[in-house]
């Protein structure tokens, strides 16, 4: 039995290799699908800094003060995670 | 445009239900919950009746959820590695439950769950939270290293933590923007087209019918490409959770 199992993750190993060799695992770029996630990330970053400032500014009432300072943290933010899908895609 | 034709018609939501509110909460059963429910249920029996034979040769729906399983175990190992296995089936769950939205949503006469940004971001809020605990459990303060990358110069740390604290509070923004507007985009442009039929008479109505049948098809490459995405996303992130970067 034992030796039946053995046999089986022999088979299995080099079916794997063929198969890696057949289709070298590429990334899989689907373009509109990347534009799509730059775009929502661009607009997310701002979006929160817009928020959280805004709120800040309301809770304080020393408008525009934070708001102007989240709003462009926001954007850095949203910069850097547009950055790192490109960078992790390299 | 007449009453019912408009193309945001399709994204209203229906109370099916009369009940009271309960401490100033709407409670209704709308349209949304109906196939929320329905995609829940057609879930467990996809998954319940193509695992009922267990063949080592498998059949085609055992084979279809074997192979929908093998691509979250994949994803899983890949961007996480091991430590990311007993998450396995909250990613799982995640990526069918989008799925099958998504994909209830291109039957005629359906209701699309996903392309409301509640819907949406409620689950990258989820998300969200559960991931900001794991780290914060798993790591303690060393959880402010998510926040610093590392060889930042002295100097510029607090502005690069503050950077880095909205690109990540904006994450589970975008996770959920990008899902309702892409489903949301999809189904008006397909109604807009259909708009297009009855107008162009005749004679010219084809055309648009054979340019839906085209954007039908990519809508359910969409579908599933955006499911995909949202888990993949999500394995990035729990990625950041479990081994911090």
């Amino acid at each position: 039995m034992k030796n039946d199992k053995d046999h089986l993750n022999v088979l299995g190993d080099s079916i794997n290799h063929a198969k890696d060799k057949l289709n070298p695992k590429k990334p899989q770029k689907n373009e509109s699908s990347v534009a799509f996630r730059i775009v929502s990330d661009l607009i997310a970053g701002v979006l929160v800094g817009f928020l959280v400032g805004y709120n800040l500014d309301g809770y304080f009432d020393t408008f525009p003060t934070f708001f102007l300072i989240c709003f462009a943290m926001g954007i850095a933010g949203s910069a850097m995670n547009i950055y790192r899908c490109f960078a992790n895609k390299g | 445009m007449a009453n019912g034709h408009s193309p945001l018609d399709q994204f209203k939501i229906k109370y099916l239900t009369e009940a009271p509110d309960v401490f100033g909460y709407n409670l209704n059963f709308t349209n949304s919950s109906l196939f929320m429910a329905v995609a829940v249920v057609l879930i467990c029996a996809f998954v319940v009746l193509a695992m009922r034979k267990k063949e080592l040769v498998p059949g085609r729906f055992q084979s279809m959820a074997e192979m929908s399983y093998e691509l979250i175990e994949d994803m899983i190992n890949q961007t996480v590695g091991p430590d990311g296995r007993k998450y396995s089936s909250l990613i799982f769950s995640i990526f069918m439950f989008i799925l099958f939205c998504n994909l209830l949503g291109m039957l005629p006469y359906s209701f699309t769950v996903t392309s409301h940004i509640a819907v949406t971001f409620s689950f990258a809020l989820f998300v969200f939270l559960l991931l900001t605990v794991i780290t914060f459990v798993r790591h303690g303060t060393k959880t402010i290293a998510l926040f610093v990358p590392k060889g930042t110069p002295g100097w510029l740390i607090p502005l690069v933590f503050f950077v880095e604290v909205f690109a990540y509070l904006a994450r589970p923004v975008s996770l959920s923007i990008r899902l309702a507007a892409n489903m949301m985009a999809g189904h008006t442009m397909m109604k807009v087209i259909a708009g297009f039929v009855v107008p162009l008479g005749i004679l010219a109505g084809w055309a648009p019918i054979l340019l839906i049948s085209a954007i039908t098809g990519f809508e359910i490459f969409v579908a599933i490409i955006q499911a995909y995405i949202f888990t993949l996303l999500t394995c990035a992130y729990l990625n950041d959770a479990i081994n911090l970067h």
